[in-house]
C-alpha cells in the first residue's frame, strides 16, 4: 500500500468560523488534490469521532464501497492505516481515505456527548473528564512497573514540537526543552501543560492506494512497510 | 444544598444492586456464577467468560491503589471538589478495578505509591446516591 496524499484543513488553530464538518471536508478535498485525484475517485472511507463514514460519504456526495468507523480513541486513525492496507490489498476499495476533523477548541458544529451509562456512573462523580485524566493513569502505572521517568515522558512532547516546527500551519512552533515541559503548569499528574495535546480546530487526512495503481500524486508515494498493534487490559 | 459532584442521572438497571448497596454502606460487586470471577463495572454479561448468570456479593472494601493521578484543576464543570485531588484506580482484593478518589492523604506524588493498601469509605451525596471513596488502609500514610 502507498500513501499518495496527505493534507490538512485550510487552516489550523482557533477557528470559530468553521464547523467540525467543514474542517473534515477541507482536509479530504486537500488530500485528494495532493494525490492528484478527484473526490469522486474515493471509494473507501475510514474515520472516527462524531462523523461516521456514512455521514462523511453523504457530505461528500459519494457512496463508498468500503467503510470503517473504528473508534478506539486518538490512535484510531493510526490503526485505520492498517485496516486500509488490508482493504486495498484485497481489492475491497481502490482509493482509501483516512480522515478526521475536530472543532475541539471552538466547539462549532459539535454534538454534546451525553454518555451517562459508564462515565456518568463510574468516572464523572470522581472528577474524571477528558483525555488528560485518562492517559495519566496508564503513565503513572508504567512508571511504577517499568521505571520510566517524567523526563522521558517530557521528551515525547519535545520531539512532537520539533515535528510541528516543520509545519507552517501548526499553532505552536517554538522549540521546547524537557525543562520547559516539567516546569510548565501542572495539570493532572504526571502531566503538565506542555505534555498535553493542544486543543485546536483542525482537519487532517491521508489518501492511500495500492502500489500498482497509476501514479497521480504530485509527491513521491510513501510505501507502508508494516504495522503493529498491542492492547492490554 | 449544592452538589459537589456530578451524580449519575439516572443509574442503569443492571447497576441497581451496586447503587442500592452503597446507600446501605456496602460495596456490592457482581460475580459470574459460571466462572466465579467478580467484575466491575456491572454488566449483564460476564466480561471473562460471557455467561449471563450473575450474582451479587458484598466485597471486603479492601484493595490497593493500582494507579493514580493528581488533578490540579477541574476537568468537569459539575465537579466542584477543590483541587488538588487524587484520581484513583483501585484494584479490589476480589480482583476487579474501579475508579474513585483517594482521600485522607496529601495529594503529593512523593507521598502516594502505586500498590499502597487502601480501604473504602462511603460518602453520602443525596438520599439516592452514596459514593465509594478510598483512603490509605489501617492509617497507613
Amino acid at each position: 500500500m502507498c500513501i499518495v496524499g496527505v493534507e490538512e484543513s485550510d487552516e489550523l488553530g482557533t477557528l470559530p468560523h468553521k464547523s467540525q464538518l467543514t474542517l473534515h471536508l477541507e482536509a479530504v478535498r486537500n488530500a485528494v488534490r495532493d494525490a492528484g485525484l478527484k473526490v469522486s475517485d474515493v471509494d473507501g472511507i475510514f474515520t472516527a469521532g462524531q462523523h461516521s463514514p456514512a455521514t462523511i460519504g453523504e457530505a461528500l456526495g459519494i457512496a463508498p464501497r468500503y467503510v470503517d468507523g473504528t473508534t478506539v480513541g486518538g490512535c484510531s486513525f493510526i490503526i485505520m492505516v492498517g485496516h486500509a492496507l488490508v482493504a486495498l490489498h484485497h481489492g475491497l476499495c481502490d482509493v482509501a481515505v483516512v480522515c478526521h476533523g475536530e472543532s475541539g477548541r471552538s466547539g462549532v458544529g459539535v454534538t454534546p456527548r451525553r454518555d451517562t451509562a459508564i462515565p456518568g456512573q463510574y468516572e464523572a462523580p470522581f472528577g474524571f473528564g477528558g483525555a488528560s485524566t485518562m492517559f495519566g493513569m496508564i503513565t503513572t502505572r508504567h512508571m511504577h512497573e517499568h521505571g520510566t521517568t517524567l523526563e522521558q515522558w517530557a521528551q515525547v512532547a519535545v520531539s512532537t514540537r520539533q515535528w510541528a516546527a516543520l509545519n507552517p500551519k501548526a499553532k505552536n512552533r517554538e522549540p521546547i526543552t524537557i525543562a520547559d515541559v516539567l516546569n510548565s503548569r501542572p495539570v493532572c499528574y504526571p502531566f503538565n501543560l506542555l505534555n498535553i495535546c493542544l486543543v485546536t480546530d483542525a482537519g487532517e487526512r491521508w489518501c492511500s492506494r495500492a502500489p500498482t495503481a497509476p501514479r497521480t500524486a504530485r509527491r513521491s508515494p510513501s510505501t507502508c512497510a508494516g504495522r503493529a498493534r498491542r492492547r492490554s487490559t | 444544598m449544592e452538589l459537589e459532584r456530578p451524580l449519575p442521572q439516572p443509574i442503569t438497571p443492571e447497576a441497581k444492586p451496586y447503587w442500592d448497596g452503597l446507600r446501605e454502606q456496602k460495596l456490592m460487586l457482581p460475580r459470574c456464577r459460571a466462572c466465579h470471577r467478580a467484575f466491575f463495572y456491572p454488566r449483564v454479561l460476564c466480561p471473562h467468560c460471557h455467561a449471563s448468570d450473575i450474582e451479587w456479593f458484598q466485597a471486603s472494601g479492601r484493595g490497593k491503589l493500582f494507579s493514580f493521578e493528581i488533578g490540579y484543576q477541574t476537568f468537569n464543570k459539575a465537579f466542584k471538589v477543590k483541587p488538588p485531588f487524587v484520581l484513583a484506580m483501585i484494584e479490589l482484593e476480589e480482583g476487579p478495578r474501579m475508579m474513585s478518589n483517594l482521600i485522607g492523604i496529601e495529594p503529593d506524588p512523593k507521598k502516594i505509591r502505586c500498590d499502597m493498601p487502601v480501604e473504602v469509605v462511603f460518602e453520602k451525596q443525596t438520599d439516592e446516591i452514596t459514593l465509594p471513596l478510598f483512603r490509605p488502609a489501617g492509617g497507613a500514610r
